[in-house]
């Protein structure tokens, strides 16, 4: 992965981890406030909802003390003070008393609690009361919750109870009005707000909103039963609908009826999460466009960063795979880093190392043509002393013959003549071998097809071969791709066929020559292999060794002429051979031209 | 002497408006409220008291019979004017009168009394031989003659709008249903013009309105309130004895009616004298008969006392109950007050009754019981039981036709109740107010109210 592409993705990360976490942090501190001020809310809902509460439980009380002192119970006080006092004539009365005052619930009660008269169950008479005992003084008693008794089952109800005491007997008057969604209406809900009573004794078990009975949403069931067994206000959220909009904060107040045990009902206020959930949104919404623009200012950033800390190193890579390539005359501008910083120290560290490899080679060049000159006079003194010995001996005995004049001085004259002329020819020969060594020409290149030229190898040996006494199979596979190099055709040519001669002589009894191209990217390989007796790493490794041959002809140069031209192709030509198993030659050239060969390249039509 | 001069002055000056007074005059329109209301103009049996009221009202007067009850209740000749029986009362002859004037313009005739008696009566064979009428029946109809003094007995032929035709004093004259109907005197009526030109009825009228009406002399005869010992309104009150019976009803063959213990208990639960003294302020009786005892005269074999401990045992071993519908007339007040006040003691037994008001426009289907208010149409036992049976659809009580005495009529009764597919709780009576205005009035002691000889004074 590069440098640009690590910058890249560290500052990416970093943005959008950064705007993760900040958008995380504001979300979370967006529902603590909505919480927060949710729960004053609330609150301030309750105490409106108690503050009506105890208005209608005036009202009721106030209208409850009317009823104690009219006229009418009056009269029917006194008239069942009376020993036969029939209650019967009165089982209306709560009836049209009720009516009067708008009171949805009022019974008239005895001493000991019986029913004398029911406006909402008329027919309840005779039914006995039995709390009317639980408060001593019922005209110092605020309105509390109840259920009220009906036909058609308990209703939650608002009472208050009155006394009246005419003489020494008690009445009672417990009025009542009902709690339902009439009375839910009476209150102020703010926007977004739900309110709701569930009555859990009633016969139907309602709950009701400000418009009526609804149905029960399954979320909010278990909040009434946790606040129910608590006894105790809770909070939960909960899902009043089917779409994401009807999130709720639910809080769960429990009413509780005189004896403030037992919850006689539930109110709850339900704020909407909407708003908050826009705004969550909004806020995501926000962080996204942030994260995607940290994004793209990452790229820039990392662009320009990686412009400013990996273009020198890049610069650097780029030169060191130069060097590496052999290109040791390579340097790098010190002048597109800052001048005192590491990568200046490291251009300026790079551009002293090429220049001390320069030198280097050089000073192995020049120690390697020094040693290269040793070599070449040491073999040439070699390759000379041999021709001259019999020279020498030759001329001593023709000196000798003619001192002693031999009567086969003649004969003696004319071989001594013929060794001496058969001598000087090798002498020629090594010396025109090793002058024309010396005189290699550098190749002038062209754009050459390296499959042609091996085809017209093909074509020139091909009769040779099949001719030959132990014939020799020759195989061709070139490659399909391009094979067109940057060489001297005619160099090449010679090389090439060098190495064809080379692997006959090494198939005295036949075998197979391989001629091989193939392609890359970059460079052409040329392969020339045989299947002879091969050879083993320490021949393998002299092989190229100027007048080193294993062969009982020739002059052990061929070889070392085929690494020079090559060499001065800019290829390079390697062997690889083990004893019995055959030699292949492989070359591989470079299809862009080397220095030495752009400075004499020849376009080619 | 001058004393007696002043006395016969003051004697002789008041002598015109004496005379005044108690002379019929011809003319005037009766102007009748009353609760119920109907649509139609069948003869049917009806559940419902005020209706049965203004039914049996308005074919008291415009359609005959052929046998009426005097104020003793005994039958008297109407429309027959002899007859005979055989075959311990299996067969029955009867002369009908001639000459008979239907409103249509016609002449009764045989044939249509034949018509009309066995629309009511199918168990009968009714014939004409020459002038006499010829009712056959396979058991013995010993008060036939009671039975055909019942108002559902009344001969009437359908008009060509379905309205009656009789030869009664009066004929009907506009009628938009539910709401008025009027009667004009019949003119050619065989037992003469009555005094009024009309009799206008309102129909749906509340006692409250009823009475307001009377108190601003918008009205004439009123209902009263059976529950007011005081009328409310100025005007004369009159009641009849208790002859409404307020009882529960079980639906015949309904599942929840499934098991007598349930009724049984039901029952035994039923608080009558607090119903009575409290709910209907002690007019009436509270009673666990179908009859009341001034008709029947055996009420008080007929026990009567609430028994919670009783109904409790009856009901614990059926475990879960469902609870059980009870309908009552949502028009009706008292019978609101009744029906809740029988939930109520039918809970203290652990038996859960609902009630619920029906009405024309709204009834309550597959109810498993009903509050009923029905009006005894005559004062004789077996006519009486019979027409019961007929209304709740208790076949039992059909035999109380063919019961000759009253152990027999007990029995029949005794069978009727012996399952409690029907709960008496108490008869109360019908009232009546009527202006000051109005003379001649006449009631029987079973409501039986005479029109034709009633007269009103002139508006002043």
């Amino acid at each position: 992965m590069s440098l640009r592409t690590r910058l890249l993705l560290v500052f990416g990360g970093i943005v959008v981890i950064t705007v993760a976490l900040v958008s995380y942090a504001v979300s979370v501190g967006a529902r603590k406030s909505f919480e927060k001020v949710d729960d004053q809310r609330t609150a301030a809902f309750a105490r409106q909802f108690e503050r009506e509460f105890n208005l209608q439980g005036q009202d009721v009380a106030q209208r409850a003390s009317a009823i104690a002192r009219s006229q009418a119970l009056r009269s029917m006080a006194l008239a069942l003070s009376s020993p036969n006092g029939d209650p019967g004539p009165y089982v209306n009365l709560a009836e049209s008393l009720a009516s009067e005052q708008q009171l949805d619930y009022l019974e008239i009660l005895s001493q000991d609690g019986t029913i004398i008269s029911s406006a909402q169950w008329p027919a309840r008479f005779g039914v006995r009361l039995p709390w009317v005992d639980e408060v001593p003084d019922w005209n110092a008693q605020p309105s509390f919750l109840e259920y009220a008794d009906t036909p058609q089952g308990a209703e939650l109800a608002l009472v208050s109870v009155r006394t009246l005491n005419p003489g020494d007997r008690k009445f009672l008057i417990a009025a009542g009005r009902r709690i339902d969604s009439s009375f839910l209406q009476n209150l102020v809900v703010p926007k977004d707000t739900r309110l709701f009573l569930w009555q859990p004794s009633s016969t139907a078990g309602a709950l009701e909103d400000a418009q009526g009975p609804v149905s029960m949403p399954a979320g909010l069931k278990p909040l009434l039963e946790e606040s129910l067994q608590k006894r105790a206000e809770t909070k939960r959220l909960v899902r009043l609908g089917d779409s994401s909009d009807d999130a709720f904060m639910a809080h769960a107040i429990p009413l509780t009826g005189r004896d403030s045990k037992r919850p006689l009902a539930i109110l709850v206020v339900a704020s909407s999460r909407g708003e908050l959930r826009a705004l969550q949104q909004q806020i995501g919404t926000i962080a996204l466009v942030v994260a995607l623009g940290g994004i793209v200012l990452s790229i820039i950033a990392s662009g320009w960063s990686a412009g400013c800390i990996s273009r020198p190193i890049e610069e650097l890579s780029v030169a060191a795979q130069d060097v590496a390539a052999g290109n040791w005359e390579r340097k790098v501008d010190a002048a597109s880093s800052n001048n005192k910083d590491e990568v200046s120290q490291l251009v300026t560290s790079f551009n002293q190392m090429t220049d001390e490899l320069l030198r280097q080679r050089d000073r192995a060049l020049q120690a390697e043509r020094v040693a290269a000159w040793r070599e070449l006079a040491r073999r040439l003194a070699h390759e000379l002393k041999n021709p001259m010995f019999p020279l020498q001996i030759t001329i001593e005995n023709l000196m000798k013959a003619r001192q002693q004049n031999s009567p086969e001085f003649d004969e003696i004259f004319a071989e001594s003549t013929s060794t001496l002329l058969a001598e000087l020819g090798n002498l020629k020969k090594i010396v025109s071998r090793f002058s024309d060594f010396s005189k290699m020409p550098l190749p002038q290149l062209q754009r050459v097809n390296v499959n042609q030229i091996l085809e017209e190898l093909a074509k020139l040996f091909s009769p040779q071969l099949a001719s030959a006494t132990k014939p020799i199979k020759l195989e061709t596979k070139l490659t399909s791709s391009d094979a067109t190099i940057s060489a001297d055709p005619e160099l090449l040519r010679r090389a090439l066929e060098n190495l064809v001669l080379n692997a006959i002589d090494a198939m005295p009894h036949g075998g197979v020559l391989r001629m091989t191209t193939s392609a890359a990217d970059g460079s052409v390989a040329v392969e020339i292999s045989d299947t002879g007796a091969g050879m083993d790493a320490e021949e393998a490794g002299r092989i190229f060794t100027p007048y080193y041959t294993t062969k009982q002809h020739g002059t052990g140069l061929g070889l070392a002429i085929v690494q020079s031209v090559i060499s001065d192709h800019g290829a390079t030509i390697s062997v690889s051979s083990r004893p019995g198993e055959g030699t292949t030659f492989r070359m591989e050239f470079s299809r862009q031209p080397t220095r030495q060969s752009t400075d004499t390249m020849v376009g080619k039509a | 002497m001058k004393r007696i001069f002043l006395l016969l002055v003051a004697a002789l000056s008041l002598a015109p408006i004496a005379r005044t007074a108690s002379r019929p005059r011809f003319g005037g329109t009766l102007r009748v409220e009353v609760r119920g209301a109907i649509s139609s103009f069948e003869i049917t049996d009806d559940a419902n008291a005020s209706r049965a009221l203004l039914r049996d009202l308005v074919l008291t007067h415009v359609c005959n019979r052929l046998i009426t009850l005097n104020a003793n209740g005994d039958p008297q000749p109407s429309l027959a004017i002899s007859w005979r029986l055989e075959r311990d009362a299996r067969t029955w002859y009867f002369v009908i009168r001639e000459g008979v004037n239907l409103q249509n313009g016609t002449v009764l005739t045989t044939q249509a009394v034949i018509t009309a008696l066995s629309a009511q009566n199918p168990d009968w064979h009714a014939r004409a031989s020459g002038n006499e009428l010829v009712i056959q029946s396979e058991s013995p109809v010993p008060n036939i003659l009671y039975q055909l003094a019942a108002p559902h007995n009344s001969v009437c032929l359908s008009g060509n709008n379905g309205q009656w035709i009789g030869s009664g004093p009066f004929q009907i004259g506009d009628f938009q249903p539910g709401q008025q109907i009027e009667l004009r005197a019949f003119d050619d009526a065989w037992q003469g013009r009555p005094f009024l030109d009309r009799i206008r009825i309102q129909m749906s009228r509340s006692f409250a309105d009823q009475a307001a009406d009377l108190q601003t002399e918008r009205a004439d005869l009123i209902e009263g309130d059976p529950m007011q010992t005081r009328p409310a309104a100025a005007g004369t009150l009159s009641f009849t004895e208790p002859v409404e019976l307020f009882a529960l009803a079980f639906t015949p063959n309904h599942p929840a009616n499934a098991d007598p213990s349930v009724r049984e208990a039901l029952a035994r639960s039923l608080d009558r004298n607090s119903i009575h003294s409290v709910l209907l302020h002690k007019q009436g009786q509270p009673s666990t008969g179908l009859l009341p005892g001034w008709i029947s005269g055996y009420d008080h074999l007929f026990k009567s006392t609430q028994d919670v401990a009783a109904a409790r045992q009856l009901r614990n071993p059926l475990g879960s109950l469902l609870p059980l519908s009870l309908n009552y007339d949502a028009n009706d007040d008292l019978a609101r007050l009744v029906a809740e006040r029988a939930a109520l003691n039918a809970r203290a037994a652990g038996i859960t009754l609902q009630p619920r008001p029906e009405s024309p426009s709204f009834r309550w289907f597959n109810a498993d019981a009903r509050l009923v208010r029905l009006r005894l149409e005559s004062p004789d036992k077996g006519t009486a039981l019979s027409k019961i049976g007929s209304i709740l659809n208790a076949p039992k009580l059909q035999a109380a036709q063919s019961a000759a005495t009253p152990e027999a009529m007990f029995a029949v009764e005794s069978d009727a109740l012996k399952d409690s597919s029907i709960i008496p709780i108490a008869h109360i009576p019908e009232a009546y107010i009527r202006a000051a205005g109005v003379h001649d009035w006449s009631m029987t002691s079973w409501g039986n109210i005479g029109l034709a000889d009633l007269w009103i004074e002139a508006p002043k």
